[in-house]
């Protein structure tokens, strides 16, 4: 018997922490619920909240379930996301034609964007500083709509996909060396 | 800034404007030609003022007056100022024609005298200034200006003025400003300056970058490409109230450049993956598309005329400067050297198109004939050189340059001589403009 209250206590302490779980993992559905976890159908789901009814042993593992598996959506969401933000793609000079190196990381964008289909983004084209400031504001353009159409081309629809020059404005790399210069010569995707 | 610039001419110097003994002057002779590129510097004496006024101030205001006379005449590059030590006499025996011994300026080299006295008049200063051919022994040009001590700068550029149109029949650069863009305030924003880089002031605060300064020919608006919701899109400002607006057409809107004598411009846009020249209203309405190239158009610069202008295209392979008339027909290639020549900025006379090059891993200033002919290089010697733009009297060219390591602003003479810096200021300056004649 008094095994069963200790069992008990632990059930209710789980059920305890569980709620606070599911409230927060809950909770961005009200709002932008696809920037926040992603994957869009799982999540309309509500996760019941059974209230006062004594909560049987099966419940609680299925919700705990639920939530274990909205968190770790959320958590590979980060992840991807954090990935896709970081990779970068890189031009030859005063190019904008999308190198096999950028090509193989474009794949990627576009695994991406299939995987997680309400997601937005925004391609930045960056130049090297040598080009002059006004002709480079326009490849910088050209760049990132070379990203967009390669992504285009894979099948994601060009309306999640906005773009933007900053020309030679934000460089990576402040110094000029022919290092620097081809870090700077590069398109940034960002998540919206 | 203009605007209280617009209002000092009228007001500040209460016009007593004298015109005496220009008898000898009836015939205008031209002693500079301005479009001579080769233009040899006319040796010029500015003895110290003479002071005769009463007033406190006189003194100090005598020696900022002759000061700044030699500096802003120096500045146009049309004269080899002789340096005071070198004279034989000062103005003690007077400053008119019948007192000034001609053989002690022409014993120095000195062709041009400019004499000056501070005397009295009705409780304020009168500048009392002439310029005198020393070889015919006649004034060229007399003036006399009544104002306050803190006004000696308006009465030696409204001087300098008129001995520059005497000399060359046109207004000079006195009466001019230049905007430019500065990273001091921590992002790029437009400032604008005197002629000379004198009183810099910051005219743009809203927004994270500011770029390409163009001045409507009226020089009442300014149009320039300024970030906002993201993007690079154009803003045309009122400069007088201050006022604007933005012209937003997709996802790049820049490189804004005013048709001469009309509230309307070129710019370019990117609206089906391809970077063209358009003209739009000065309200951001589309009037045409005038490039339909399949890569970068970009950079239009119009003819004073406002039937064509030159722009940068890269639909023969490289990067180089076109000329299309203004409906975008009949587009010419004018640059056949180098792979990348950017900027056009077309001379107020017609004739030239300066314009950026890269020679040797540097950029660099260029000028040819408005026909492509004659491509000569204006800059080296160290630095990026970049972003040409002419004074409005075709003989000056403002650019920036990072010879000095950071980028500043420069100003040279039109055929590459001379060039100086125009100013220091904290940060990186950029894509000087130079503004159209603003005074009345």
């Amino acid at each position: 018997m008094q095994k069963h209250w200790g069992m008990a206590v632990i059930l209710i302490l789980a059920f305890v922490a569980l709620g606070f779980t599911t409230s927060c993992a809950v909770k961005p559905q009200a709002g932008a619920k696809a920037v926040e976890c992603g994957v869009a159908p799982e999540t309309d789901e509500p996760v019941r909240m059974t209230g006062t009814a004594q909560p049987t042993a099966e419940a609680i593992s299925e919700q705990e379930l639920r939530a274990q598996a909205l968190l770790a959506r959320q958590q590979q969401f980060r992840m991807d996301q954090e990935l896709f933000e970081t990779e970068m793609i890189h031009f030859e000079f005063d190019r904008s034609v999308i190198i096999p190196a950028a090509a193989q990381i474009l794949n990627r964008k576009a695994a991406f964007l299939k995987k997680y289909p309400d997601v937005r983004i925004l391609v930045e084209g960056h130049c090297d500083e040598r080009g002059t400031l006004e002709y480079n504001l326009a490849l910088g353009e050209r760049r990132a709509q070379a990203a967009k159409s390669y992504l285009v081309d894979r099948g994601i629809d060009p309306k999640r996909i906005q773009t933007v020059s900053y020309g030679e404005e934000r460089p990576m790399r402040p110094e000029s060396t022919e290092e620097a210069w081809a870090l700077n010569r590069r398109c940034e995707f960002r998540v919206q | 800034m203009t605007r209280s610039f617009r209002k000092i001419f009228p007001l500040a110097l209460t016009g007593i404007c004298l015109l005496f003994a220009l008898s000898a002057t009836a015939n205008a002779q031209i002693y500079l030609d301005i479009n001579e590129p080769q233009m040899r510097r006319i040796p010029l004496a500015i003895p110290d003022f003479v002071v005769e006024a009463t007033q406190p101030s006189a003194p100090a205001a005598a020696r900022q007056g002759d000061q700044l006379l030699r500096e802003f005449l120096a500045f146009t590059g049309f004269f080899n100022i002789l340096p005071p030590q070198g004279y034989l006499t000062d103005l003690g025996r007077g400053v008119t024609e019948r007192e000034i011994r001609f053989s002690d300026w022409t014993a120095i080299g000195a062709e041009l005298l400019i004499s000056g006295r501070l005397v009295d008049r009705g409780g304020r200063l009168s500048f009392e200034l002439r310029l005198f051919d020393t070889f015919a022994n006649t004034v060229i040009a007399g003036r006399a200006y009544t104002a306050h001590p803190d006004q000696v700068r308006d009465v030696i550029r409204r001087f300098s003025a008129e001995v520059i149109y005497r000399l060359t029949g046109t207004r000079g650069v006195f009466e001019t400003q230049i905007a430019f863009v500065s990273t001091g305030p921590g992002n790029k924003e437009i400032f604008f300056c005197e002629f000379d880089g004198n009183a810099p002031s910051q005219f743009t605060r809203d927004s994270i970058i500011a770029l390409s300064p163009a001045w409507s020919s009226d020089g009442r608006h300014l149009a320039y490409t300024a970030y906002k919701d993201g993007g690079p899109q154009l803003y045309v400002r009122d400069i007088s109230t201050r006022t604007a607006w933005n012209i937003a057409h997709g996802s790049l809107n820049i490189t804004p450049a005013w048709r001469p004598g009309a509230f309307e411009m070129a710019a370019t846009l990117s609206l089906d993956n391809n970077q063209d020249i358009y003209t739009l209203t000065g309200n951001g309405k589309i009037i045409k598309r005038l490039t339909k190239a399949w890569d970068i158009d970009v950079s239009p610069a119009w003819s004073p005329d406002g039937k064509r202008m030159a722009f940068v295209s890269e639909r023969s392979g490289g990067t180089h400067i076109f000329v299309m008339n203004a409906d975008g027909e009949q587009a010419t290639r004018l640059t056949f050297s180098g792979r990348e020549n950017t900027e056009p900025a077309w001379s107020p006379n017609g004739r030239y198109i300066a314009y950026t090059s890269r020679v040797a891993g540097r950029n660099e200033i260029f000028v040819m004939n408005a026909d492509g002919s004659r491509p000569r290089q204006l800059t080296g010697g160290g630095g990026d050189n970049e972003s040409a733009s002419w004074s409005p009297d075709s003989t000056l060219i403002a650019f920036s340059s990072t010879r000095e390591g950071v980028s500043r602003i420069f100003v040279m003479n039109a055929n590459g001589t001379a060039p100086r810096r125009l100013l220091v200021l904290p940060g990186q300056q950029s894509q000087p403009a130079w503004s159209p004649y603003l005074a009345q």
